[in-house]
């Protein structure tokens, strides 16, 4: 379960995140949308920890993200959209390198299936540089997945995929709602996230325009029946300003 | 629009990019720890180097004891430096010229209305800016050693040497290119190249054989030097010499001039030379674009891996690496990113242990040899000494992992571990294969030496080796909190050594500081270790009160290691990448 609260990313003046609220629940599914520069990578990042939010609170699996980062990292998986690898690890060295991280007291048990489920048995012992780019995103997806997360974020999880890689990583997400995490993929097509998620969440110049299921935001926006690309075309499109920022709160990260 | 509209174009490229980036860092110093760094760097430039030169350029006349003889000597053989690297640019150019540019520049550049002669223009333009720069740092460190008080005449006498081979660089690389085109193999080109090299290195040798002989061995050096530049003074300026060399006296001439005259008749040759050079690239109508656009790509893979943490010159592994020990799923985390970075730093059981196995053979075969005295002492020497500045800078070499992977903050931020730990375990991995080294070092310094090995000896030799290893970590916390608290200056995850001021001050603040922390965190372990030394040895023996002075010493060195670690996990913890954005 992720429950963000008044989230908020300020660079300098600049704010790229404004009180932004949403609950994502075990099984949902939630796409965040929206144009170039309306703060989706910054939410993201900072959703995962990576980086602190200006204010505002965030609670991965009832946990505390600032107040307790460890069990709410333990609970977390994140996927940027380059897949991040060491360069002088094998594949089966990442995956026990990632259960040491995690204290996967049972990864033996775990890695094989994990290495076939992901069609990586034979690369086992290969570098980074010996794999295509579908590859790697298939280890970084192993690393993320050895230790069972019951939140993960993606961040454009297609980006440099072939088409069959493309249907195996809709079909993990899938599966993965299906176990119950509670998921937040970050992109810019929209066919993904109208096929893959429950619930849609529109980003503009930092501000939350549309959340919901995606009737709802469908309904809200544009004619019943209209597509998500519709809907975005519609609120990009959009010159007045979405709201007014909110007023400067006191920190809440210590 | 017409060649000299485009030329403007291109020149308020060059121009704007650089007034945009002095303005960048210029506005980054109201930042106090900019500004302090950039006040440190320039002081410590003025104090050392630029004293020299302008002191000596207000009171010009402060000439070196040499005559003008001796000058002219060293004229020639500046001149034949030269000549021997304007032969190696036809030697040794490959058979493709590349004009460098970046990779934005190609992007812009190629696809843009412009011929290749605009594009030469550019690139000549361009290259200005760091051959003035070149000069004047060159200009800045030769002071010291040739403050004539001809700084002006210095400067643009490197800007005509370095401008001079530039051009001809260039336009060799370009005829290159064209012969080669017409069927001339590379193969055939450097033995064309060589040939004629030794012909002429022929024709010098003939008419040094009919010089008077080489001059003899004498035991007073200052005279064997005097004989010694009196006949490469004769060689130099008789015979096939002074033609042979012409061209390129007249390139260096403007450096040696002693006076605005002599530099003004100087500049003449020089910069009829830059014409027809310039000349001579321009009119040369040779397809660089591939090969420049192969150029960058190489240049950009090169600099994105050294953004990436990828060190310069450091391959990747092209074969597995075996880990130094199994790693368990559970225990402590820190412990798997020290397994990590042994791997990273390919230190398996098997290299370490042939690395040893190797040193310490070899320093019993230098014991037992019947070497020399001074050849015997020195392998010994050089162990100890390699193992004392291992001691005194492996901080440096400790927190590389750390700085490494600050790289990949992203992935590390999304470990659950906390910032100490994380740290903690950034810094082991490295410690570790420190702390083999300084071993390695030490017990070869100990094998190899002549000298007989007693209790005292050996009882010293554990106890410094018990004392380094937490004093790596102490030494390690500098640098790794430099990479936190600054990270425009350190740039983490990046291997490019910083240009400026700021960047050269901001490295001697912390190499002092660096001493000042080693010599606050051992002035109370050291004082410890000390009374346990007297106080055990009053009770026992000098051999057992070495050992348990060292492990009173090191257990303290480790707490102030464990409370540094903890402050600098709380900094990573709110180390925040995206606030630095310059």
């Amino acid at each position: 379960m992720i429950e963000v609260e008044g989230l908020t990313k300020l660079y300098g003046e600049f704010v790229a995140v404004s009180e932004l609220s949403f609950t994502v629940r075990p099984g949902e599914l939630l796409g965040l949308v929206g144009p170039n520069g309306a703060g989706k990578t910054s939410t993201l990042r900072c959703l995962a920890g990576i980086i602190p939010p200006s204010h505002g609170r965030i609670r991965i699996a009832g946990h505390d993200l600032a107040q307790d980062p460890v069990p709410a990292k333990q609970q977390l998986a994140f996927f940027p959209d380059e897949p991040r690898l060491f360069d002088y690890l094998s594949v089966r060295q990442h995956l026990e390198f990632t259960a040491r991280l995690y204290q996967v007291a049972d990864a033996e048990a775990r890695i094989g299936p994990l290495l076939t489920e992901l069609e990586l048995t034979d690369k086992v012992d290969h570098l980074p540089a010996e794999l295509s780019r579908g590859m790697k995103q298939k280890v970084a997806l192993a690393c993320g997945l050895i230790h069972s997360p019951k939140v993960v974020f993606f961040d454009e999880p297609l980006t440099g995929l072939d088409p069959l890689a493309i249907r195996r990583m809709k079909d993990t997400i899938r599966q993965l709602g299906r176990d119950g995490s509670a998921i937040v993929i970050s992109s810019h097509l929209l066919h993904l996230l109208e096929e893959v998620c429950t619930h849609v969440l529109i980003l503009k110049k930092g501000l939350r325009v549309a959340y919901g299921t995606l009737d709802e935001v469908r309904q809200t926006f544009a004619q019943e029946g209209s597509s998500l690309e519709e809907v975005f075309i519609r609120i990009a499109l959009d010159e007045s300003p979405p709201a007014a920022l909110p007023p400067r709160l006191p920190p809440t990260v210590p | 629009m017409n060649t000299w509209q485009l030329t403007r174009a291109l020149f308020f490229l060059q121009t704007r990019s650089l007034v945009n980036a002095v303005r960048m860092r210029i506005r980054r110093l109201k930042q106090p720890k900019y500004l302090i760094g950039a006040v440190v760097g320039f002081s410590y430039l003025y104090f050392w180097f630029g004293r020299a030169v302008f002191g000596n350029w207000r009171s010009s006349g402060s000439m070196p004891a040499w005559d003008a003889e001796r000058w002219d000597l060293i004229q020639s053989v500046a001149a034949m430096v030269l000549g021997g690297l304007a032969v190696g640019q036809w030697i040794f150019t490959g058979p493709r010229a590349a004009l460098q540019f970046s990779e934005t520049e190609l992007a812009f550049l190629l696809p843009a209305p412009l011929s290749r002669k605009l594009l030469i223009r550019y690139k000549l333009i361009r290259g200005q800016l760091g051959t003035l720069l070149s000069a004047l740092l060159l200009t800045l460190f030769t002071g010291r050693f040739a403050a004539d008080g001809k700084i002006v005449f210095h400067v643009l006498g490197w800007w005509v040497a370095f401008t001079l081979l530039n051009l001809h660089g260039l336009g060799a690389s370009f005829t290159v290119q064209r012969l080669t085109e017409r069927g001339l193999a590379t193969w055939l080109r450097r033995a064309v190249g060589l040939s004629v090299v030794a012909a002429l290195a022929g024709v010098v040798f003939l008419w040094l054989r009919a010089l008077p002989s080489l001059p003899a061995w004498r035991d007073d050096p200052r005279a064997m030097a005097t004989d010694w530049s009196q006949w490469a003074e004769l060689a130099l300026t008789t015979g096939p010499g002074p033609w042979l060399l012409a061209p390129f006296r007249w390139a260096v001439a403007p450096w040696f001039a002693q006076s605005m005259g002599q530099f003004l008749i100087a500049l003449v040759p020089a910069l009829l030379m830059i014409l027809l050079l310039y000349w001579w690239v321009e009119r040369n109508d040779v397809a660089f674009e591939e090969a420049s656009l192969q150029l960058s790509e190489k240049q950009a893979a090169l600099v994105s891996q050294a953004r990436e943490g990828k060190r310069k010159g450091v391959e990747i592994p092209k074969s597995v690496i075996p880990a130094a020990f199994v790693l368990r799923p559970t225990g402590p985390p820190a412990v798997a990113l020290m397994w990590k970075n042994l791997i990273a730093a390919r230190a398996t059981r098997g290299r370490l242990a042939w690395f040893a196995g190797g040193a310490f053979v070899f320093a019993l075969i230098v014991r037992w040899s019947p070497l020399p005295e001074f050849l015997s002492n020195t392998v010994p020497a050089l162990s100890l000494m390699a193992f004392a500045v291992l001691a005194l800078l492996g901080g440096t070499q400790t927190s590389s992992a750390l700085r490494r992977d600050l790289g990949m903050l992203d992935v590390l931020r999304g470990y659950p571990l906390p910032g100490r730990d994380l740290v903690l375990g950034e810094l082991l991995g490295p410690a570790v294969v420190t702390w083999i080294l300084q071993s390695v070092f030490l017990i070869t310094g100990l094998l190899s030496s002549p000298t007989e090995l007693d209790w005292v000896v050996l009882s010293a030799a554990v106890a410094a080796l018990v004392i380094v290893g937490p004093l790596n970590l102490v030494n390690a916390l500098i640098p790794s909190t430099a990479t936190l608290l600054f990270p425009a200056w350190a740039k983490p995850g990046r291997d490019i050594q910083q240009p400026g001021f700021e960047a050269m001050g901001q490295r001697i603040v912390f190499g002092l500081a660096q001493l000042a922390v080693m010599v606050v965190a051992l002035a109370p372990a050291a004082a410890v270790g000390v009374g346990v030394v007297f106080g055990v040895r009053y009770l026992l023996n000098l051999e057992v009160a070495l050992v348990v002075g060292s492990v009173f010493t090191a257990a303290i060195l480790a707490v102030e290691a464990w409370f540094g670690m903890q402050l600098l996990g709380r900094l990573f913890d709110r180390y925040d990448a995206s606030s630095e954005q310059m």
